[in-house]
């Protein structure tokens, strides 16, 4: 009876040690990554990382993702910094049309993006490639984007096709991803919450574009370089382990703005619009103009088209 | 037997089969209108009523020496359409455009100094100076107007705001001139540049790439 007790002791007891040291991994697991690094936000409160989806969130729950948002960025970089929940306007369809004859290859709109968009500043994150490539040719694999900054262009014989995210119709990234942490919004902009991206890089595999960027360190963003105009699903401060892309400025276009990089080039070879709208200058392009869009055999859809004069 | 039967079937067809009346399908040659070519001269005004409405920024307040009234008046300094070099003022207007097919008084008005003045005479403001460009520059024009070309600053949603011609091109030396780009993208951490592609065999198009090349 007494032998059978103690048995029962010492599995009472190794049950209670396994459940303790569940708990200390658990524990353990939110204050470092799997990598065994400290977490990259220390501040990071404990309900940012139990809140739901973006779009499954209620309205009062958003609110408070929002305000446990700012207290961090305002502990993280002490700075104000407002994060909008902007929702998309009705019968707004986002466009864009690029003018390769007008590109000269500046670059002003890649410093223009960086500028608004609060991406890594040490490396510079960039969302838009300006690719150089050989006039009379059009092998992707073989242009460049980066040409020196110390030559003039256009340079003889070269013209320029600046890549970014082409918010696709059908985006095979959101397809793929496979926690639901990037989608397409009614007005066509594939966002991401970054509480929700696991950082597997699914979507940055199936982009054919090259449009997606990952955090491969936790981002180096100086106070001085903050943009504090922020949306939770553009441009607020990302970290260590997320995805991020061009989301046509979605915090400056949903307020009615042009997104940075349009209103940066200098040669105004971007259009910028609603699709819906017949009377909009996207769909003067698209029904005048010659345009194309790339990869278009992939059925991805862009709503980037590119055209010339 | 089986060519007997195809025999029998070809029979049955109506006769007319062979000879298909067209007249009822409509022919745009009848119509001597479908052949007019396409007006050459578009009134840059009736251009833009038809397009959307647009405003375009002042462009008075940023010129040095506007108003022109200020020294080009009637009888101090006169116009003087005479092609020739100029030594008291303006030296540094070089007029490239028009390849020496133009003078001042080409585009500025002789007598209403503080206007422009179209091909036919009638003044235009130095605001809209699109109306001048869109003499010779017509397509151009139609898609600055719509917005092909040019550049639309402000809100893409509400009333359209467009850059005047003169904002980007100077219109004695219209051709914009190579400059540097900004800085190269960062190589990310721990990848190095790409080495430049290593061509294997010539390119598939040599004559095409010299019709590029020598434009």
């Amino acid at each position: 009876m007494t032998k059978n007790k103690q048995i029962q002791d010492k599995a009472k007891r190794l049950s209670l040690k396994i459940l303790g040291l569940g708990a200390a991994v658990g524990a353990g697991a939110l204050a470092s990554d799997s990598t065994g690094y400290p977490a990259t936000n220390p501040e990071k409160e404990w309900g940012e990382h139990f809140q739901s989806h973006y779009t499954k969130m209620s309205p009062e729950e958003v609110k408070e993702a929002v305000a446990r948002l700012e207290r961090r960025y305002k502990s993280q970089y002490d700075k104000e910094i407002k994060v909008a929940t902007t929702p998309p306007k009705e019968h707004v369809l986002f466009g864009y049309a690029l003018n390769i004859t007008r590109c000269k290859g500046y670059r002003e709109c890649v410093k223009a993006c960086t500028e608004v968009n609060n991406q890594d500043k040490n490396p510079n994150m960039e969302y838009i490639r300006v690719l150089e490539l050989d006039r009379g040719t059009f092998n992707l694999e073989e242009a460049s984007h980066y040409y020196s900054a110390e030559k003039e262009v256009p340079a003889p014989g070269k013209f320029y096709l600046p890549i970014q995210c082409h918010q696709c119709e059908n985006p095979p990234c959101v397809a793929t991803c496979p926690v639901e942490a990037t989608w397409k919004e009614p007005d066509g902009i594939v966002v991401v919450d970054y509480n929700w991206c696991i950082g597997c890089r699914m979507c940055m595999n199936a982009c054919p574009y090259w449009a997606r960027r990952f955090n491969w360190r936790n981002p180096n963003l100086p106070k001085d370089k903050i943009n504090p105009d922020t949306h939770y699903l553009s441009n607020r401060p990302r970290e260590k382990g997320v995805m991020e892309k061009c989301t046509f400025c979605l915090q400056r276009t949903r307020k009615g703005e042009m997104p940075a990089c349009q209103a940066a080039c200098p040669t105004g070879a971007r259009v910028f619009g609603n699709l819906l709208d017949p009377k909009s200058e996207i769909r003067w392009v698209l029904e005048n103009k010659t345009v194309f869009r790339l990869k278009e055999d992939l059925n991805t859809q862009p709503k980037f088209w590119y055209f010339s004069d | 037997m089986h060519k007997w039967i195809l025999l029998g079937l070809l029979l049955l067809l109506p006769p007319n089969l062979g000879a298909l009346d067209l007249s009822h399908i409509p022919s745009t040659r009848s119509n001597p209108e479908d052949f007019s070519p396409a007006p050459q001269n578009i009134d840059p005004l009736s251009l833009i009523k038809q397009a959307p409405p647009f405003v375009v920024p002042d462009r008075t307040e940023k010129l040095l020496t506007y108003p022109c009234t200020g020294c080009h008046t009637q009888g101090i300094i006169k116009a003087n359409p005479k092609i020739r070099p100029l030594q008291m003022m303006h030296q540094e207007i070089n007029l490239v455009h028009g390849k020496g097919r133009f003078w001042c008084t080409t585009c500025h008005s002789t007598y209403e100094r503080d206007n422009l003045t179209s091909l036919k005479g009638q003044p235009i403001g130095f605001n809209q100076a699109y109306l001048l460009c869109g003499q010779c520059h017509q397509h151009r024009l139609r898609e600055f107007i719509y917005g092909a070309h040019g550049k639309r600053i402000g809100s893409w949603e509400e009333n359209r705001t467009l850059l005047n011609c003169t904002e980007c091109h100077n219109p004695h030396v219209p051709q914009i001139k190579p400059r540097k780009p900004r800085s190269a993208p960062a190589v990310r951490a721990g990848l190095r540049p790409m080495k430049p592609p290593i061509q294997e065999h010539p390119p598939f198009w040599p004559s095409n790439l010299d019709d590029y090349q020598r434009h």
